[in-house]
């Protein structure tokens, strides 16, 4: 469970292309999890809900976990609205997920 | 870069005595003020108050001219063109280094002609972004359904001049009413082709249909294979029968609306994938009822996820104390919008569309 990391910019703008190239380099070589870091996160528009479902279509297709951590409140409440924590589950801390993905 | 060869476009009189104007660097000048001199334009003398560089492509000259600098054509001006008109400033000079000279004259014709021609398209795509507007408030209910005993209202405010959002009364053959909140993904043109195509599969399938969870699992797999890459729809579907204040509902990630009734605020909780996002989702369905004198409120997201000056989110917790605090009823959206006013401050512009509905149960 270690990895690249990548950052993506606060105002969304190249987000797609910008998620999409990270998630090459990040998803490839055999890596099992994925984990979106959502710490200090204020704002995501739909769009962002969009790349999210489309990086989740991408990552049960090549039978990988997508975790997150670091979402505020209100992103909680949206992902369970929209039925997103069913598939990625969320967590407080980068090391509850690392703990979780290394779970058998 | 030398300044040596000018092209002038118009209207550039050369004024009084001169001074020697040159520019240092590999083509790309950096923004800002730059100095004042003198430069020849079309062979003539012209001096200059303040040359300005705007993002190292273009310069304004005496804060009112604007040239394209290391450029072979006028095509990559487009932009800078487009950004004169806008600002209502004139297109005076265009700089061209180097390559591709071309003659003062046939230069200042095809930027008349291009200004000219972005004037007509500016023109053109207002004429047809009003007639959209029009097109989509057809969509949109004409009137509030009549309901004996209930007081039914609704905001609608796209951001730009059509939007994503939309809602809907349908009514029923045994007397219940259909309410339909949704949101599509983004605003603007895209979100309300998207919202368009919805709003006719969603009104097309009601007649038949009573089950909420059924409608919006119909709706998801009419919508998948079309909906371009990253869009979605968020929909909330109630059905409520209006004498025994009985309410159906299925929600496909739409945010959840707020009840007011005597004893507090409770939210309508149901969830689901918002439609169009993955195929063969099924939507499970709730139920709730409405007491006399009891309010509830639908909202889309533009309410919840305005932003103040700082940058602070208005929030789902303050809208639920606006609910908590109101009156109910037709009220409720006054308020609303008054609290978001206050919130967001004068100078805001709008972020994304805007729906309320809300209805209330007259008293006993």
């Amino acid at each position: 469970v270690s990895g690249p990391r990548h950052w993506f910019g606060a105002d969304g703008k190249g987000g797609k292309d910008a998620c999409r190239d990270a998630y090459s380099q990040a998803g490839a070589g055999g890596t099992h999890v994925i984990i979106l870091n959502f710490e200090g996160l204020e704002y995501m528009n739909s769009s962002g809900i969009g790349l999210l479902v489309t990086l989740l279509i991408r990552v049960n297709r090549e039978r990988q976990k997508l975790l997150t951590y670091g979402l505020s409140e209100h992103y909680r409440n949206i992902f369970q609205i929209t039925r997103l924590d069913d598939a990625i589950a969320s967590y407080d801390s980068e090391e509850k997920d690392v703990r979780t993905a290394k779970a058998p | 870069v030398a300044v040596e060869d000018v092209f002038a476009a118009k209207a550039l009189e050369p004024r009084g005595h001169t001074h020697d104007l040159a520019f240092e660097g590999d083509g790309v000048l950096p923004p800002g003020v730059v100095g004042s001199g003198r430069t020849a334009v079309a062979g003539e003398d012209l001096e200059v108050d303040q040359v300005q560089v705007v993002g190292g492509r273009g310069m304004v000259l005496g804060g009112e001219l604007v040239f394209g600098a290391g450029l072979g054509a006028l095509g990559p001006l487009v932009p800078v063109l487009n950004k004169i008109v806008l600002d209502g400033s004139l297109l005076v000079a265009v700089l061209l280094f180097g390559d591709a000279m071309r003659s003062h004259r046939a230069l200042m014709a095809e930027a008349a002609d291009r200004l000219r021609r972005a004037e007509e398209d500016r023109e053109r795509e207002a004429r047809e972004l009003s007639a959209a507007r029009v097109i989509q408030q057809q969509l949109l209910p004409k009137e509030m359904p009549s309901l004996p005993r209930w007081r039914v209202a609704a905001y609608y405010q796209p951001a730009r001049a059509v939007g994503g959002d939309f809602y809907d009364f349908l009514e029923m053959p045994d007397g219940q009413v259909a309410i339909v909140t949704g949101d599509v993904t983004d605003k603007g043109i895209p979100a309300a082709l998207v919202m368009a195509t919805t709003h006719s599969i969603l009104r097309g399938d009601a007649p038949g249909l009573v089950s909420p969870g059924e409608v919006l699992e119909r709706a998801n797999d009419r919508l998948y294979p079309d909906i371009p890459a990253l869009m979605f729809v968020t929909c909330l579907y109630t059905v409520l029968d209006p004498a025994s204040g009985r309410l159906r509902y299925a929600n496909a990630g739409h945010n959840l609306p707020y009840v007011a009734t005597a004893d507090g605020i409770t939210e309508l909780r149901a969830t689901g994938m918002p439609l169009g996002a993955l195929p063969g989702i099924t939507y499970e369905e709730k139920e709730g009822h409405l007491d006399f004198g009891d309010s509830i409120l639908l909202h889309s997201d533009g309410l919840v996820e305005a932003h103040d000056p700082s940058g602070e989110m208005f929030g789902f917790p303050r809208l639920k104390k606006v609910v908590e605090n109101s009156g109910g009823g037709e009220h409720l959206i006054d308020e609303c919008l008054a609290e978001l006013k206050a919130f967001v401050g004068r100078d805001w512009e709008q972020e994304d569309d805007i729906t309320l509905v809300t209805l209330q149960r007259d008293r006993r």
